[in-house]
């Protein structure tokens, strides 16, 4: 387990290529380190397994919309095939299946399941490794006081993602079979009313548990916080809309500042309301140290490439398929995406 | 001090309040015991003395709270968490950290303790649980008894002097309750900490309480009062207040201890008096399930289970060695043993979830490893120890269709089977709004719909009212009696003793008693019903037994 900023810190960088490109190039460096990554770290784990068949119906998706880009979308000028085509009217559009079937459209469909796929993994991988306690003791002081917003942000996933299995058996031996995905539905209503009624038991007993801040609220000050946070919310909004639709820009962006500033200054004096202490220190090890450097250098390099040149990471392969640009430094940087796995290995005692 | 005068809650869109005009005072360093059926509202008055009610669930309280002087209403659940430490019935749902003494110190972290104090307190906790060996220990590693220790321990760092626990033992093997009861008793006792809990298996715990408060029903007044002046009033009492109140046993007997006198007098008194044999319960009910012939006749079953061998482990860790055992039709048998004793394992191998990794199972001659689990389905039903991990459906009518359209069958049998387990007038509830009692058995009808010839039902009594534990009980005796193989983990030796004809006991991986339920019961201390643990005699486990044989004694007595 690493510490909590420094994994926070990798999960930050892994994002980075799943979310600003489609260059296959790096989209499948990305993936083969977060993969490695998932398979050194998280294979033994319970959490992991149970990420395991998330991540084949993730896979399943992906694959899916392969399949939906290629025979719906016949743009592209390299056709590689011509299938009967059938058209019906849709919202007085019309929409087309089959038809001209061209690489263009595969390599996109191809592409985007990269990038949905490296994003589970990612997350998969994330969730399974994090101390969930620690992530909660990150989160900022003004949220404590809504125990079960936090608890429900930070349990929700692995508590679904460990019960699904079971809900799946269980299902299933009631004859269900899990063929569609209209057959999922009794697995995801059952996730969800079980994974909130979790929450909100751990909500409960975090709240019992002095978790938020202790004694009583103040009579006068509460109420007040919350009409400051409430206005400054509005205002927020206001100033947004008026920015949007009203010429007069300074009227919506002062309000948008003013709005903010009120809003932060009441959360954050919410938040001083909240004293906690740590019972014990989680010290930064060698491999913790390692993990966020090697974050920091892929943020920093692709932070850097986006700012001087955002058009490099832009792949798109209509209306004909050219080859994707490359630049060895950022595939270089990419790869330091396998550095949990590799330090752990290192550093199995820190 | 905890006084609630003339209090009524309502949660929020419900227009009959759960707690109505309730006053009770509790004095420091009771002990008091708080039953009543599910859906009286027990839950809600334990949450009204830490703030919990109304702060974490809204709705409307009337009426006025004291703790200590405090007032939940107005210092809300943290405020309150210094004086009174709650804890619930699931102890996993409730756990925050990862590691034991993480969680021992969550509590004063929040109250921003410092680490030197924080420190000394969490030594004292685990030394005061006698659990100090379990301070490294993750928390997912520990049995349910253990787990509750550590959850009564991470509220005990603040030192409350008050502790509400909410079902603390509901999930526990009869060993692992009675070490959290003690502890309990012992902190009541040494500490003098006030003890608030909540409790369906009053056989359990009624000998540990001072007072007891009975919640007969929803918005209903309670009955405060000392054990013995409660329960010669309500209805819900354990097996050995039933045999006192029948035999008029006077003062009532709470404990063993008290209760043997009476016993020695009772043995006395008969002395040497036989019966006659107790005759084979006779089959009753009739009608069709699949591939089983019912009259009122006789019962012919035709679904076998053998294991022969059966060896699994969860990676290093070996949970089954060598189980063999054969399981007849229409038998009803009780697998039982300590928590974490393989038992949900093994119902898993015989339903084909899991594979076993040494021996075999055969059902009706075939692995259900080598076929589909839905076809399983069709032979053998199996009813998770948490049902509402089968319930999705908006009402209770559609969770029977979808098994029936999952299994190509017609529904024409729903009406009948809601009509037998007593669902009929639920039909068009919402599942998961009913109470634990309703919601085990829509998810047996569920299971139940497609006919299957063998049931197996992981700990179905958890957190069941008497009430909803005899209903329960006659539908089990109903479907043995339709001569569908039962075989059933629990922990409620109460329930087994009243319809189970054969234990299996597991231990360490494996079976290390297989016998008659009067044999099995009779020969061992823990896994012994109340009845026979009084007058310790292979033919007496429930009050049945006993009363049949004093009227047979009153009866030869008089010709």
């Amino acid at each position: 387990m690493f510490h909590t900023t420094a994994w926070l810190l990798w999960l930050a960088a892994a994002l980075v290529p799943f979310t600003l490109t489609k260059n296959p190039f790096y989209l499948f460096i990305a993936l083969g380190a977060v993969a490695v990554d998932y398979y050194v770290l998280c294979r033994h784990s319970a959490l992991g397994k149970s990420w395991g068949a998330l991540l084949w119906l993730g896979t399943t998706v992906a694959l899916f919309s392969i399949l939906y880009n290629v025979l719906f979308v016949n743009v592209g000028a390299t056709r590689l095939l011509t299938l009967p085509a059938y058209r019906w009217t849709f919202n007085e559009g019309v929409v087309q299946l089959g038809g001209a079937i061209t690489l263009e459209s595969l390599v996109y469909g191809l592409v985007s399941a990269l990038s949905l796929i490296g994003l589970l993994v990612a997350f998969a991988t994330f969730n399974a490794v994090a101390d969930h306690y620690q992530l909660l003791r990150s989160a900022p002081r003004f949220l404590y006081q809504s125990a079960i917003v936090l608890s429900i942000a930070v349990t929700f996933v692995p508590q679904m993602v460990l019960a699904q299995a079971e809900i799946r058996e269980a299902q299933t031996l009631r004859g269900h079979r899990f063929r569609a995905v209209r057959d999922l539905i009794p697995l995801f209503v059952t996730l969800l009313a079980e994974g909130l009624e979790h929450s909100i038991t751990l909500a409960e007993s975090m709240s019992a548990r002095g978790f938020g801040g202790s004694g009583a609220p103040s009579k006068t000050r509460t109420p007040l916080l919350q009409i400051a946070i409430a206005v400054g919310l509005f205002m927020v909004l206001t100033g947004v809309v008026a920015l949007k639709y009203v010429s007069e820009k300074m009227v919506g962006g002062g309000a948008v500042v003013v709005g903010a500033a009120l809003l932060v200054s009441a959360l954050w004096r919410v938040g001083r309301d909240v004293h906690v202490s740590r019972y014990r220190r989680i010290r930064w090890a060698r491999r913790d140290v390692l993990l966020a450097l090697a974050a920091g250098v892929i943020l920093a390099v692709w932070g850097a490439g986006w700012w001087s040149d955002s058009l490099h990471f832009i792949f798109y392969p209509y209306p004909r398929l050219k080859m994707p640009p490359f630049e060895p430094l950022y595939g270089a940087a990419l790869v330091l995406l396998a550095a949990p796995a590799l330090l752990s290995k290192m550093f199995p005692h820190d | 001090m905890i006084e609630l005068h003339n209090v009524t809650y309502s949660y929020p869109k419900q227009n009959m309040p759960t707690l109505r005009d309730i006053s009770l005072q509790i004095s420091p360093g009771t002990f008091l015991l708080v039953v009543g059926p599910s859906g009286a509202g027990k839950s809600t008055l334990l949450r009204t003395i830490n703030g919990l009610v109304p702060h974490f669930y809204g709705g409307a309280l009337q009426g006025r709270v004291r703790v200590e002087e405090r007032d939940p209403v107005e210092f809300g659940p943290r405020g309150m968490s210094d004086l009174v430490g709650l804890v619930f019935q699931n102890p996993e749902a409730q756990f925050v950290t990862q590691l034991v003494e993480d969680e021992l110190a969550f509590a004063m972290e929040n109250l921003n303790f410092s680490q030197a104090l924080m420190r000394r307190r969490v030594e004292e906790a685990l030394d005061q649980l006698s659990i100090a060996d379990l301070r490294g220990r993750k928390v997912e590693t520990l049995s349910g008894g253990q787990k509750q220790l550590v959850a009564i321990a991470s509220v005990l760092t603040l030192q409350p002097s008050i502790l509400v626990l909410d079902e603390p033992t509901s999930q526990l093997d009869p060993q692992a309750a009675e070490e959290v009861l003690t502890i309990l008793q012992k902190l009541n006792m040494d500490l003098g900490l006030t003890i608030v809990l909540s409790e369906h298996r009053l056989e359990r715990v009624a000998q540990y309480a001072d007072r007891i408060c009975y919640l007969p029903r929803r918005g209903a007044s309670p009955l405060l009062g000392a054990p013995r002046e409660v329960l010669a009033q309500v209805d819900l009492v354990p097996p050995l207040v039933e045999l006192g109140r029948k035999l008029d046993w006077q003062p009532m007997p709470l404990t063993i201890k008290e209760s043997r006198p009476f016993a020695e007098n009772l043995k006395r008194k008969w002395n040497g008096f036989r019966a006659p044999a107790p005759r084979p319960p006779a089959p009753g009910g009739t009608g069709t399930t699949k591939g089983v012939t019912t009259s009122g006749a006789g019962v012919i079953g035709t679904t076998k289970v053998v294991t022969t061998g059966l060896g699994f482990r969860y990676g290093e860790r070996e949970v089954l060695k060598s189980i063999s055992f054969e399981l007849g039709a229409g038998e009803l048998v009780a697998l039982m043993g300590r928590n974490g004793s393989g038992k949900s394992t093994l119902l898993k191998n015989i339903v084909g979830l899991l594979k076993p990794q040494r021996g075999g199972v055969r059902v009706n001659g075939q692995d259900p490893a080598a076929i589909p689990l839905e076809q399983i389905a069709r032979h053998v039903g199996f009813v998770p120890q948490n049902p509402g991990r089968l319930l999705f459906n908006e009402t209770v009518q559609g969770e029977l269709e979808f098994t029936c359209r999952a299994h190509n069958l017609g529904t024409e049998k729903i009406a009948g089977l809601l009509e037998q387990l007593g669902l009929s007038e639920l039909r068009e509830a919402y599942p998961r709004d009913l109470s634990t009692g309703e919601r085990q058995r829509v998810a047996l009808a569920s299971i139940l719909i497609a006919e299957p010839g063998a049931l197996l039902l992981d700990e179905p009594t958890r957190g069941l009212d008497y009430v909803s534990k005899e209903k329960l009980l006659a539908i089990l005796k109903r479907l043995r009696a339709q001569g569908v193989t039962i075989l059933m983990a629990s922990h409620d030796v109460e329930l087994v003793a009243q319809c189970a004809t054969r234990i299996l006991l597991l231990g360490n991986g494996d079976i290390v008693a297989d016998g008659t339920t009067r044999h099995v019961m009779n020969d061992s201390l823990v896994f012994a019903p109340q009845v026979n643990k009084a007058l310790r005699d292979e033919r007496f486990l429930t009050v049945a037994d006993v009363l049949a044989l004093e009227e047979a004694h009153q009866h030869a007595a008089q010709s």
